[in-house]
């Protein structure tokens, strides 16, 4: 769908509505609009979507060193406990040879965390500097992110698996420890930040270029 | 988030191998089941058909 109009608050804007999908037209899209299908709040663009991302991100990125730092499991066997971080649980995997299990785990608790902070902060940025290049590729990379941003539960999941399954008394127990905590918290506020960010904010420098060039 | 869940639970069994003997019953099949035909469902719903039909009710 092409939109001609090149001043949203004088001419007739369009809004595609997040829910249903259905095309609003509106006089001034800086206004609460509610869809007229489905009711729901439409937005020409998400409030002060840059600001609440950006804290996001660094609230995550904060909450990050503790989740590393701090054991995510403590492992109680006949009365000796170890406690594994995130990092020395992918190498217990490896010592045991489990190879694709720490691949896994690796990929979900400390590759894709740091892929979905540093992606958003990378896209943050280009719309600061106005980059001029790369739209569809950046739009891709906020889709990616967005996509992935789930398989970062599978420690957290996994942990409450172990803590309810290993339960044998004295011989041997499995507890959650402090830095499952945070790494939910790192989780979650991810999610929030690529949520709160709206990816048209990438394309608005086009727009602009685009009407600079008419 | 189910196929998060299933790999968890995968990841979990394999690091249980190595504490203590576990076999697998009947309900694992069928949650396997459950997350395999609920995924196949959310990924061919179109939401904007749904509404669409529900508009033209």
């Amino acid at each position: 769908m092409i939109n001609n109009n090149k001043n949203p608050q004088t001419q007739n804007s369009i809004i595609v509505c997040h829910v249903c999908q259905k095309i609003n037209y509106c006089q001034n899209p800086y206004n609460k609009i509610k869809c007229i299908r489905c009711g729901s709040s439409i937005h020409y663009r998400k409030n002060e979507s840059i600001q609440k991302t950006w804290a996001y991100l660094i609230a995550a990125l904060i909450f990050y060193i503790p989740a590393n730092i701090y054991p995510i499991m403590t492992f109680s066997a006949f009365g000796k406990t170890n406690g594994d971080t995130i990092i020395s649980g992918v190498a217990a995997f490896i010592r045991s040879g489990l190879w694709p299990l720490a691949l896994i785990v690796f990929t979900a608790s400390i590759f894709v965390p740091l892929a979905k902070i540093f992606g958003l902060m990378f896209i943050l940025c280009s719309i600061k500097y106005k980059w001029d290049f790369f739209y569809k590729e950046r739009t891709k990379l906020y889709f990616i992110v967005e996509f992935i941003g789930k398989w970062s539960m599978l420690d957290v999941f996994l942990i409450s698996l172990m803590t309810s399954i290993v339960k044998l008394g004295n011989i041997a127990e499995v507890n959650p420890g402090p830095g499952i905590t945070y790494f939910a918290l790192v989780v979650i506020l991810t999610l929030f930040a690529a949520m709160s960010f709206d990816p048209r904010l990438i394309w608005d420098n086009h727009t602009n270029t685009e009407r600079n060039n008419s | 988030m189910e196929e998060v869940f299933l790999m968890a639970i995968l990841t979990a069994l394999t690091k249980l191998d190595s504490i203590a003997g576990y076999k697998i019953e009947i309900g694992f099949y069928f949650f396997l089941a459950l997350i395999i035909f609920s995924t196949a469902a959310v990924s061919v719903i179109t939401d904007s058909e749904i509404w669409e039909r529900l508009e033209n009710l």
